[in-house]
């Protein structure tokens, strides 16, 4: 490897080697397939959009904002920045409004890139597996896109998947009934989407009716109807608010009750977006946050169109790659070594293109440092043998008179 | 060695006076020297280089120099933008003291020109004007950085402007109307935070930072929904007028003014220095502002003014940058010449940009540094020169000072040549000769000939060559 006093890699740019990208394939495949089994169709959208399409209020919070790639494009003489995408949700909705707005129900999937701005070498270009159904109200939605996902999960063999419900809807109309107004809602919604709960303790003191709820909605998660049910019974009177939010997530668990998909119900599962307006959830394996997503009603009319239901999910492939079993590198198994004549070389590739006929993988190189199992050496017709076949593992060498020898000895070898 | 920026403009003199109260005296500093570069009394340890203001944080954050002066908004500015711990604000000064504001046309609608539902965010402050308009959830946004006078723009040509003012009623007395308040500060002393772990400032600091320096300032952006646009209330039909000119200011002032007499124009306010910022026409087919030739392209290509009096430097400059801006030179007015040119320190011995290049990299030079006020011919012309592995440093003047310490090569514009043999420098290529000329959006004449845009340009044309025959 190349020993530099400084890399050449920019911060926060990964690259994916062989092993990864096997694993990163397999990642694809059994998403897509999922995703083609439950009706969706894949789509891509571009790698640079608008920078506005992000910045109507209830689109991407302030603190994803500041960290988004923003710049001017070569015909940006106007003044319009363009953007790295940020998330993969609204360019999708973009694309919708744009191209597919005639259907009245859009199933849609993408393995694409996005990109924030993280301090140090942290990833900045993050792969997400995403789903977005547009059309469709809940709670049928979300609960498909809840059991989509958790398929996609348990075909990759990770672990066990751990499920995790909330609504945002429950905690504003715990923030609204304490008395914030809507700035500090803002605020303190914020840094919940965060994970930071500290302002949860001033939130009872300043309304100490709402306590129960606060301990019972951040301080545990439960799990089945009958935890949303106590729920229901503990902040309904003080917070009717939520009681729209509480009913429309006891659908969803009654439902996922029924399929026998055991999930949790808690406060912080709704990713750092503020375009979630009803259901979401979360997907963990062995405490790794692998995905989540959530129904966003309003943004559709925001990016422009009319108000219609929607909602969605991604999985992130940075967390998931590790969980991965590692898988056979599939290195050539043989390597034809030539170092001859423009002669020598046709009669290289040619043998290695018969091999490659029968089913083998086979390069051809000009040294034998290959890392496959066996190496193949046409020989001259004055040595009087074929080709001199030699195992890397047993350390054996072999005259094959013929192609169909050599293929005989590799297969009953490989078979032992 | 302790490297000092210091800035020019004004804070000069403020600065140089705090410097002589606590006993650092920099002859030639106060008044203005041409020097880039100078030494305090008693203080040999003491490297002292002067900057426009808003280049010394980055100056500061590249590790270039030790210790700064200037005003906190500059330092914000950075630091919205390139989020990074290496500059340390060490105390505020108590000199300096200036507000950022967010602003708005005075009874204006803000929309009275907008061609679009874009709101524009116009400042000599981008990344704080953006930081602002993102906060502040601003919505459909474009910010539009310009090198000056932010205050002339609306409501024809911005929406919204973020400005410098002492308080709010400078910003009113500019026909403006704050509608929120960013940054009430002071000068600052900052610091690279590298130099402040490895290298004994404590003589200067100490002698810098007195117990009326304590406390701290700080930048304020609005929570969403804390910013309300004034309401645009009754929409104003007011027509057009054909020919919206923009004219230079400074050094470029008493050249157009010969070249309007000679052309049979004269605009009340503006052909005695200094102009007014909109000066009146008694044709009503033409409207004038005074704007920074810097910032004429952009406005042009725009469509907010139909011909501008600018510089060809900041025409081909914009036009690196945005290949595909409608904007073209329509005539040549020829006077204001200056050589374009990449310049070099004396001690080098390069005669071409091609040997330099050959030069450092013999001398092992991992990155070749580029400074200039013309960041994107800067760049087109290392790429270009296949300079391999660059960095251009864009500045806003003083640029003569950056050679040899903190930039290997420069972009220049140069009158006479005589800035840069005072300050030990060589050109070495020349990129092209630059005049003033006059520009408007592509096509734009020719859809008619016969009109006010035609006449007027037509007039520009044949004043400018009557007075370079004047001139011969």
């Amino acid at each position: 490897m190349r020993e530099v006093d400084r890399p050449l890699r920019s911060p926060g740019m990964r690259d994916l080697l062989p092993d990864a990208m096997i694993r990163f394939r397999r990642l694809k495949q059994v998403f897509r397939d999922a995703c083609h089994a439950w009706g969706y169709n894949e789509i891509r959208t571009p790698t640079i959009e608008y920078l506005h399409l992000f910045t109507e209020s209830g689109a991407l919070p302030a603190q994803m904002l500041n960290r988004v790639y923003s710049f001017l494009d070569w015909d940006g003489w106007s003044g319009e920045r363009v953007v790295l995408r940020p998330d993969a949700t609204i360019p999708t909705v973009r694309l919708y409004l744009e191209q597919m707005s005639e259907q009245s129900l859009a199933k849609l999937f993408y393995v694409q890139n996005v990109f924030r701005y993280m301090e140090s070498d942290q990833p900045r270009e993050m792969w997400q597996c995403g789903v977005e159904l547009i059309g469709d109200s809940q709670p049928v939605g979300d609960i498909e896109l809840v059991l989509l996902m958790r398929q996609v999960l348990e075909s990759l063999s990770l672990g066990p998947v751990q499920i995790q419900l909330s609504h945002p809807g429950v905690i504003r109309a715990i923030l609204s009934r304490a008395g914030l107004s809507p700035q500090e809602q803002e605020q303190v919604y914020e840094k919940i989407l965060v994970g930071d709960l500290s302002d949860i303790t001033s939130l009872e003191d300043r309304a100490p009716e709402l306590s129960i709820s606060l301990r019972l909605l951040f301080g545990l998660d439960g799990s089945g109807q009958h935890y949303l049910t106590n729920l229901q019974s503990v902040i309904a009177p003080v917070a009717n608010e939520a009681s729209g939010p509480l009913t429309e997530l006891m659908a969803i668990a009654k439902v996922l009750d029924e399929m026998g998909c055991s999930y949790r119900v808690g406060a912080g599962a709704v990713g750092p977006f503020e375009y979630y307006t009803g259901p979401a959830f979360q997907f963990e394996i062995g405490g790794i946050k692998v995905g989540g997503g959530g129904r966003y009603d309003h943004l559709i009319e925001m990016v422009g169109g009319k108000r219609m239901p929607a909602t969605g999910c991604a999985l992130n492939a940075e967390a998931i790659l590790p969980l991965m079993r590692d898988e056979v590198l599939q290195d050539a198994a043989i390597t034809i070594v030539t170092t001859g004549s423009a002669d020598e070389i046709t009669t290289a590739l040619r043998t290695a293109q018969a091999l490659r006929e029968a089913g083998m993988i086979v390069s051809v190189a000009s040294t034998s440092s290959a890392n496959g199992r066996w190496e193949l050496r046409p020989l001259s017709s004055e040595t009087g043998g074929a080709f001199l076949l030699r195992d890397t593992y047993e350390m054996s060498e072999h005259d094959c008179r013929t192609l169909g020898a050599v293929i005989s000895l590799i297969k009953g070898q490989e078979l032992d | 060695m302790i490297k000092f920026a210091l800035p020019t403009g004004a804070l000069r003199r403020p600065t140089a006076a705090f410097l002589e109260n606590t006993g650092v005296q920099i002859p030639g500093y106060a008044a203005g020297s041409r020097s880039y570069r100078l030494q305090a009394d008693g203080h040999e340890a003491l490297q002292i280089r002067v900057f426009r203001e808003q280049d010394i944080p980055i100056q500061i954050a590249l590790g270039n120099y030790d210790l700064g002066i200037c005003h906190l908004a500059w330092v914000e500015e950075l630091a919205q933008r390139y989020p990074s711990d290496s500059v340390v604000k060490i105390c505020k000064l108590s000199f300096g003291q200036s507000c950022l504001f967010a602003a708005v046309a005075a009874k204006s609608t803000t929309k009275e020109w907008s061609a679009d539902r874009r709101l524009r965010v116009l400042s000599e402050y981008p990344n704080l004007a953006e930081a602002f308009a993102m906060a502040a959830r601003l919505g459909y946004h474009r910010i539009l950085p310009i090198w000056g006078a932010a205050e002339v723009y609306p409501p024809e040509d911005a929406d919204i402007v973020v400005v410098a003012a002492t308080d709010e009623e400078e910003v009113r007395s500019k026909g403006l109307e704050p509608i929120f308040p960013l940054l009430k500060a002071s000068a600052y002393l900052i610091a690279n935070r590298n130099s402040l772990g490895t290298k004994n400032l404590g003589g200067i600091l100490a002698a810098l930072t007195t117990s009326d320096t304590w406390g701290r300032e700080r930048l304020r952006l609005p929570r969403a929904g804390e910013v309300t646009l004034p309401d645009p209330g009754p929409t104003i039909e007011k027509r057009r007028p054909s020919v919206r000119l923009a004219l230079p200011d400074g050094h470029q002032q008493p050249h157009a003014i010969a070249v309007l007499k000679a052309a049979g124009l004269s605009f009340e306010g503006y052909m005695e220095a200094p102009s007014s910022a909109r000066p009146a026409s008694d044709d009503p087919e033409v409207e004038v502002k005074v704007i920074r030739p810097q910032d004429m392209p952009q406005q042009v290509a725009l469509g907010n003014f139909d011909l501008a009096v600018t510089g060809r430097d900041w025409l081909l400059d914009h036009l690196r940058r945005f290949p595909s801006s409608p904007i073209e030179e329509v005539a040549d007015l020829g006077y204001g010449r200056y050589t374009i040119a990449a310049v070099v320190s004396n001690e080098s011995p390069a005669q071409t940009p091609e040997e330099a290049l050959t030069l450092w990299r013999q001398q092992g030079k991992r990155i070749i540094r580029i400074a200039s006020e013309y960041a994107n011919l800067a760049d087109d012309y290392a790429r270009g020169k296949h300079f391999g592995h660059y960095q251009v440093i864009p500045i806003t003047g003083a640029s003569e000072g950056f050679v040899p310490e903190d930039a290997d090569i420069l972009i220049e514009g140069t009158e006479t040549g005589k800035t840069i043999a005072e300050n030990d420098l060589r050109i070495i290529d020349v990129l092209f000769s630059s005049t003033t000329c006059l520009v408007a959006q592509k096509g734009r004449l020719q859809t008619d000939p016969e009109g006010p845009l035609a006449r007027i340009a037509s007039q520009l044309a044949t004043g400018a060559l009557m007075t370079s025959g004047a001139s011969s």
